[in-house]
């Protein structure tokens, strides 16, 4: 029985040390480049598109992988209901990038193509890239309509933070989407500036506004609660929730937000004065909601193993990308302390 | 329903005899009664009783009882040969009256006392597999599980069943079981009866099963018998032991990972016993003096102050009462959980120009999730005859999954804000079912019963409140799918009929009626099985089934077997409905040592459910039914399964020759893809040898077909969604693209891409020895003695040189040596 043991464990160990496949050897198909449209329309401004070109996931430096690039005898034209609208013009300039394989940086031109004619709500717009060596590439998107939005300055939090409470009128039986964010300036900053080649150094005060920017917000609201995510992007940490009407279809949402806003001046050494505060809810199409809801979920993830990796939504054909729609809504509150910034409204 | 009218019209047919015998047509005599252990009195489920000279035999049922009638005994003939035998016990020959009604129980005694390692096959009818027309069920013992190599030392059944043919498990180290190409939820897991909704503990690494407590394990993967339902694919049948009946004792098992311990006893000797049997893990309790001391730390820095909690228990009770020689009365109870979670102090600083402050003001922020089972089974049995036996059996359970969060800002201030946000699902059974098992003789065992069911479904309940204490604020909402309650109610009959001597039929019929949020779904299900013997020890055997499944489980993302997979109800979404055909060959060596069995399979799924893309439990707005799609599912293939037993070596080969795939309309442009664990090869060898009566050995090699996996197949650069607010989206756009957006990865065909094969072997050694007359042991597991880096899952490298990004493996589990010392008293 030794015997029959030894070689039923022998066997065994045999098979085992035999390394069947010691990498992942994986055969994967050859890449094949694709236009990629980055378009973001938005309701009442001329469209705005970049455009790329995709690249092999196995190669570290294909030479496709410049951000923005622009290649020459590139026509974008933006459609409506199938109807040409507008050819997109480009706007260019030079970008940098660094070549690992040529170990130095090199320049190309790069850019984003514009057009003049403003977007309508609720209609059709497509647009098309046909990229010299390339398949042409379109996508189409429905516009969504503007969310009616009022709001209203409450009284503040114990710790000063200022509260409003917002109220999104929805439409009944459209399944719409919405993305909401509070937004901080424009603030306007004051320095001087001196001469110190004159005796004595002479100074002279200059304001420069730093633009808008979008803030950190809090609510006990639970549908904000649930969809509120912070974001951080280059080192500014700011909120955004995006929802669908499915638990307030046909009604208002009224809920109450607290911005979470930088005192960036002191009067006195006593009374902060902040910039004003915007509240900005922006109705989304259904593939952006979704392809937002795709980014934050972490279904972009192949190294997660909870979650089985998903494309974003894609509605261009010929190509990669989205082309998609928002409509924004603003209520604008002016600033706060002795100084108060006045807010631009839309 | 006609067919099941008939069906149980025939039944009765045979039913009215055998309760009550006319006197003018007097039946053969009959031997039954119950097989015991004659150490601890606990039933012997499955074992053998045999008529040599009459080749008939029967098996004893889960409650130990059996029946034999003695029909063609030869005329004159004062008495009958029958042979008792379990696997690992001294077989017991007796001699019964031929014509008439004997009660024989049987105490069996171990051939040995400790270290025997055997897996389930004897020398009589109903044993080696040609002799039934069952096919694809294979049983281990609570000894082989033990016995087995075990990852971190901890014995797991689930593990031992995925070494046995046409079962895998899921990603590695998990212990999912994917029978013959269905998903966990298709396989039927009862403990004591009782089903068992969620049986991982660990994140799927452990089962919930308790191999001190488990007596004995029986997987039926094609054609189960009509007494079971309510699953597509398979049935896996737990039975816990009952408790010694004469001696107060116990044993136990420190690990790495738990320890566990189990005390039984008579409570009253003969006639009554106790169970209880309970683990834990402790890698909290030890680690909690350290993270004691990292907080003090961080807090006397300023830092906030963490305390997380991770654990998992389980604890198994039952009760056996045999208030005279023909009831048992048996009190069933299983309870188990796992908790993950965190709590973060963090104390708020005051900041100026010059510097911060703090406060005194705590902000408290928190999560984690926990799930468990309970279950309980109040059951009686009674021999009403000597040809019939009948349980009653209360069941009920609870599954729960919670995952949740809060913060807590300005604690006990009268600025305090709370919210939190709690995910909630979760399935209650209460149920009762009566089962009567009858041999009318003329070669048929026939079993008929019914039952209902009430479940209650919470398929995903998001809860969200908000406390704010200033403005005396509070909100308390729920969200997503509430409660639903939900109904079956079952019927069956089966007939195990021995044709000829050649010849065995086995029919059966489940008919049930599933009602839940107004929609209905009556079933009925054939199942027909038969084996015809060609000639000695060899038998070809067939079966079908149509089974109907009335719940799904959404499984979220790769299907390791998370407790975050929802059980929802066959509501509008309709149930999922299977077919399934096999043939095969079955036979064994003239010693009955060696069987072997190779089993052709079809598989038709329909009906399935899958989360639509982008959609996983989270997305917390919609009800469950608009998170999913429905699609169809084929898996077909061969199994070979050899078992080699002696006294000292127990050993068996399974390969598996598979192939399984999904089609949905929604997924992967509709067109069909591989199911994520189809797995073309699988072949596992296991070995279990004495050594001697202190030294036992044992090794398992498994190979398998790499799985099926999704990878890129282009990227690009530069998406302006997720990257900020619609301004910056806006932004993005119209900018050069210079440093806006976000990279997006391009999946190809969905599983269309395999990882290397898995490979690996386990080996186990346990030296035994005494401690004054207590047996105790030592043994060493060597969980992937080779050291293969098995991938779990796939992630890239990135090679400058070459400048190719490499597409390499993560492996979790390396050679994993474990030293466990196992006690009794």
């Amino acid at each position: 029985m030794l015997s029959r043991l030894a070689v039923l464990l022998a066997t065994s160990a045999t098979l085992a040390a035999c390394d069947f496949t010691p990498t992942l050897d994986i055969d994967l198909p050859e890449h094949q480049p694709a236009t990629v449209i980055h378009a973001v329309l938005a309701v009442d401004s001329a469209a705005t598109v970049r455009l790329g070109v995709s690249t092999d996931p196995y190669v570290l430096d294909d030479a496709y992988s410049r951000p923005g690039r622009v290649t020459e005898g590139t026509v974008v034209t933006l459609l409506r209901d199938g109807q040409p609208v507008e050819r997109l013009a480009v706007r260019s300039r030079q970008c940098e990038e660094y070549d690992h394989q040529a170990g130095q940086f090199s320049t190309y031109e790069c850019g984003a193509y514009g057009g003049t004619v403003p977007v309508e709500a609720g209609a059709a717009y497509t647009v098309r890239a046909e990229v010299p060596g390339l398949p042409t590439a379109e996508g189409t998107v429905t516009m969504p309509q503007r969310p009616t939005v009022s709001a209203d300055e409450i009284a503040p939090l114990g710790d000063g933070r200022r509260q409003f409470r917002v109220r999104v009128q929805d439409p009944a039986g459209r399944g719409d989407r919405y993305g909401l964010t509070l937004l901080s300036g424009p603030r306007p900053q004051t320095f001087p500036i001196c001469d110190t080649t004159v005796e004595p150094v002479a100074c002279r005060d200059t304001t420069v506004v730093e633009p808008r920017r979008p803030i950190r917000f809090t609510s006990a609201d639970p549908v904000l609660l649930a969809a509120k995510r912070d974001l951080d992007i280059d080192d500014n940490v700011f909120g955004f929730a995006s929802v669908t009407d499915a638990s307030f279809d046909g009604q208002a949402w009224t809920f109450t937000v607290g911005a979470v806003q930088s005192y960036w001046e002191y009067d006195g050494g006593s009374q902060p004065r902040t910039p004003p505060v915007i509240v900005q809810v922006a109705g989304l199409s259904g593939d952006v909601y979704d392809a937002y809801q795709i980014l934050v979920s972490g279904g972009q993830d192949a190294e997660n193993p909870f979650i089985e990796p998903v494309n974003l939504p894609s509605n261009v054909t010929g190509g990669y990308g989205l082309v998609g729609g928002v409509a924004l809504a603003e209520v604008a509150f002016e600033g706060t302390g002795a100084t108060a910034v006045p807010a631009r409204r839309r | 329903m006609v067919l099941l009218a008939l069906l149980l019209g025939a039944a009765s047919a045979l039913i009215g005899p055998v309760l009550s015998p006319p006197a003018a047509a007097p039946l053969a005599g009959v031997v039954s009664g119950v097989v015991t252990d004659a150490e601890t009195g606990e039933v012997l489920i499955g074992a053998t009783v045999y008529a040599p000279a009459l080749g008939t035999g029967a098996v004893t049922n889960a409650y130990g009882f059996y029946s034999l009638p003695l029909a063609g005994a030869a005329s004159g003939a004062d008495s009958v040969a029958v042979r008792v035998s379990y696997v690992g016990y001294r077989p017991r020959a007796f001699a019964v009256e031929a014509g008439a009604e004997t009660r024989l129980d049987v105490a069996l005694a171990p051939e040995t006392a400790l270290g025997e390692v055997v897996v389930e096959a004897d020398d009589g009818v109903g044993a080696r597999p040609e002799d039934s027309p069952q096919m694809g069920t294979v049983a281990l013992t609570g000894k082989d599980v033990l016995g087995l190599p075990a990852l971190l030392g901890e014995a797991d059944v689930l593990k031992a069943v995925q070494l046995l043919p046409g079962v895998r498990g899921g990603a590695e180290g998990t212990a999912g079981l994917y029978v013959r190409g269905g998903s966990p939820d298709q396989t039927l897991i009862l403990l004591d009866g009782v089903p068992v909704y969620n049986s991982s503990h660990l994140f799927g690494f452990l089962s919930t099963f308790n191999g001190d407590a488990v007596q004995r394990v029986e997987l039926t993967k094609g054609a189960y018998p009509a007494r079971f339902g309510g699953r597509l694919g398979s049935v896996l049948d737990v039975r816990l032991r009952d408790g010694n009946l004469e001696d107060f004792g116990g044993r136990g098992q420190v690990g790495l990972l738990s320890s566990r311990l189990l005390v039984e006893g008579p409570v009253v000797p003969g006639k009554a016993s106790f169970l209880i049997s309970g683990r834990r893990t402790y890698i909290d309790v030890i680690a909690g003096p350290f993270i004691n001391r990292a907080n003090r730390d961080a807090e006397a820095q300023g830092d906030e102050r963490i305390d997380p909690s991770a654990y998992f228990y389980d604890l198994n009770a039952k009760v056996n009462w045999q208030p005279s020689d023909r009831d048992r009365v048996y009190l069933s109870l299983y309870g188990g959980a796992d908790v993950f979670g965190f709590e973060v102090l963090d104390e708020r600083e005051q900041c100026a120009e010059f510097g911060c402050t703090p406060t005194g003001i705590d902000d408290v922020y928190g999560g984690g999730l926990e799930w468990g089972n309970l279950t309980g089974a109040l059951r009686w049995t009674r021999v009403l005859s000597p040809r019939a036996f009948a349980a009653v059996t209360v069941t009920a359970s609870d599954y729960r999954f919670d995952v949740g969060s809060n913060v807590e800002e300005a604690r006990g201030t009268p600025d305090e804000a709370i919210a939190r946000i709690r995910y909630t699902s979760g399935i209650r059974d209460l149920g009762a079912r009566a089962d009567l098992d009858l041999s009318p003789g003329r070669g048929h065992t026939v079993r008929v019963g019914g039952g209902a069911t009430l479940h209650r479904f919470t398929p995903g309940a998001l809860s969200l409140s908000g406390e704010i204490a200033r403005n005396g604020l509070a909100i308390d909402t729920l969200l997503g799918s509430s409660r639903t309650v939900g109904a079956d109610f079952v019927a069956y009959a089966e007939d195990e009929w021995r044709v000829s001597s050649r010849l065995q039929l086995g029919l059966g019929l489940h008919g049930a009626v599933y009602t839940t949020g107004g929609y209905t779904y009556p079933s009925i299900e054939p199942r027909v099985s038969a084996a015809f013997q060609l000639r000695d020890r060899l038998a070809v055997k067939a079966s079908a089934a149509v089974t109907q499944q009335p719940l799904h489980l959404l499984t979220s993302g790769a299907g390791i077997g998370l407790p975050a997979d929802l059980w929802v109800p066959a509501d509008s979404i309709g149930p999922q409905r299977g077919t399934q055909v096999a043939v095969g060959l079955a036979g064994s060596s003239p010693s009955g040592r060696t069987t072997w069995t190779v089993e052709g399979y079809w598989r038709d799924m329909r009906g399935l459910v899958a989360y639509r893309e982008g959609a996983a439990f989270t997305t917390p707005f919609d009800d469950w039914q608009e998170l999913v799609v429905t699609g169809d599912g084929t898996s077909r293939g061969l199994e070979l399964f050899v078992q080699h037993r002696t006294d000292r070596l127990t050993a068996w080969l399974g390969y598996t020759l598979a192939k399984t795939d999904r089609q949905f309309d929604a997924l992967n442009d509709g067109e069909r893809f591989p199911f994520r664990y189809d797995r073309r090869h699988d072949l596992s060898v296991v070995g279990l040898y004495q050594l001697s009566r202190k030294f036992d050995v044992s090794a398992a090699f498994v190979y398998g077909t790499g799985d099926a996996v999704t990878l890129p197949v282009a990227e690009y650069t530069g998406s302006p969604y997720g990257y900020g607010s619609p301004e910056e989206w806006l932004r993005a756009t119209g900018s050069n693209g210079y440093s806006y957006g976000r990279d997006v990865t391009v999946y190809g065909s969905r599983n269309g891409y395999r990882m290397p094969a898995y490979v690996r072997m386990d080996l186990a050694a346990t030296w035994f020895f005494r401690r004054g007359v207590r047996p105790h042991a030592l043994s060493l597991n060597v969980y992937n003695a080779t050291n293969r880096k098995n991938p779990f899952l796939a992630t890239f490298r990135n090679d400058t040189e070459s400048g190719e990004r490499q597409l390499t493996g993560i492996a979790l589990f390396p050679v994993l040596p474990t030293l466990s010392y196992q006690f009794s008293f």
